[in-house]
């Protein structure tokens, strides 16, 4: 396996789980032998965890911030109107 | 669906009231939702001002369809669900000509024989806790860096928090798509976010 399959090809599947055991050993395999590749997958992992952490909201640490005052005057608005 | 849109706007009561037409827990909804609908809507449309006539155009269809809710969802989950789909609809109006979109720069490069190029240092070791209103501010700019097309597909799977499969219905795309695009688009955002978080990076 190549660093280019191994990023390109098999990354995703490997972190989802879905690669088949032959596969999967010889991911390791390369893992194991490539620093670079190993960078490479440590710092992908944690892209997807920022991601996903980003979005969630942490209660009292995301601040959004009031809503617009005149944007919930409008919707108010137009919902008295229909 | 994030967290956070727990207000205990699902008991029977309070939706029963909802269902009835009731403005005075209408405006309660309204008040308690508009703040995280609009910075979702930000996300995806990055214009304040059609932000903003998203929001309202989805509790405007919100309010029309509530007698008919059956709260199979949860009720916040249910207005979101509303604004992605506006949300979606109007980028996808305002792309008179859908072309394939492309991560110029932004994917790992190899050399001829397919081992990897550049390997820069590695990033800076992460600390257990959850992430800082630093690093979320960083991320948040970094998707919207991302082209369209990428951006979509990392805002609904890892930020709204969608399946593959609900993300492909909403996206008109296979399942297969959707896995590659978020590939991709995973790829891309490690790229942009690699100067920032290299070890000796501040």
């Amino acid at each position: 396996m190549t660093c280019e399959a191994l990023i390109n090809r098999f990354l995703a599947d490997y972190i989802d789980g879905s690669l088949s055991t032959a596969r999967k050993a010889d991911f390791r395999l390369h893992l194991a032998l490539c620093r670079a590749c190993r960078r490479y997958v440590a710092s992908y992992r944690r892209t997807i965890r920022l991601a996903r952490e980003a979005g969630g909201s942490v209660p009292g640490v995301e601040s959004l911030g009031e809503a617009p005052a005149e944007l919930v005057e409008a919707i108010l608005q137009v919902t008295r109107g229909s | 669906m994030p967290a956070g849109d727990t207000c205990n706007f699902d008991d029977a009561d309070f939706l029963g009231r909802l269902r009835a037409g009731d403005a005075a827990a209408f405006e309660t909804m309204v008040r308690a939702t508009t703040a995280r609908l609009l910075a979702t809507a930000r996300r995806f449309l990055r214009d304040d001002g059609a932000a903003r006539d998203a929001v309202q155009e989805s509790f405007l269809q919100a309010f029309r369809a509530l007698p008919g809710f059956e709260g199979s969802a949860a009720l916040g989950t249910w207005l979101h669900s509303i604004l992605v789909r506006n949300c979606l609809m109007k980028l996808r109006r305002d792309r008179a000509h859908p072309t394939e979109q492309i991560l110029d720069g932004m994917l790992p490069s190899f050399a001829r024989d397919g081992h990897r190029r550049n390997v820069g240092p590695a990033w800076r070791s992460a600390p257990e806790a959850a992430i800082t209103d630093e690093e979320r501010q960083l991320v948040h700019e970094r998707i919207g860096r991302l082209p369209e097309d990428f951006r979509n597909v990392i805002l609904l799977r890892d930020i709204e928090e969608l399946d593959t499969r609900q993300v492909a219905a909403l996206l008109e795309v296979s399942e297969s798509v959707v896995k590659t695009r978020l590939h991709r688009a995973h790829q891309a955002l490690r790229e942009l976010l690699d100067p920032s978080l290299r070890k000796g990076s501040l």
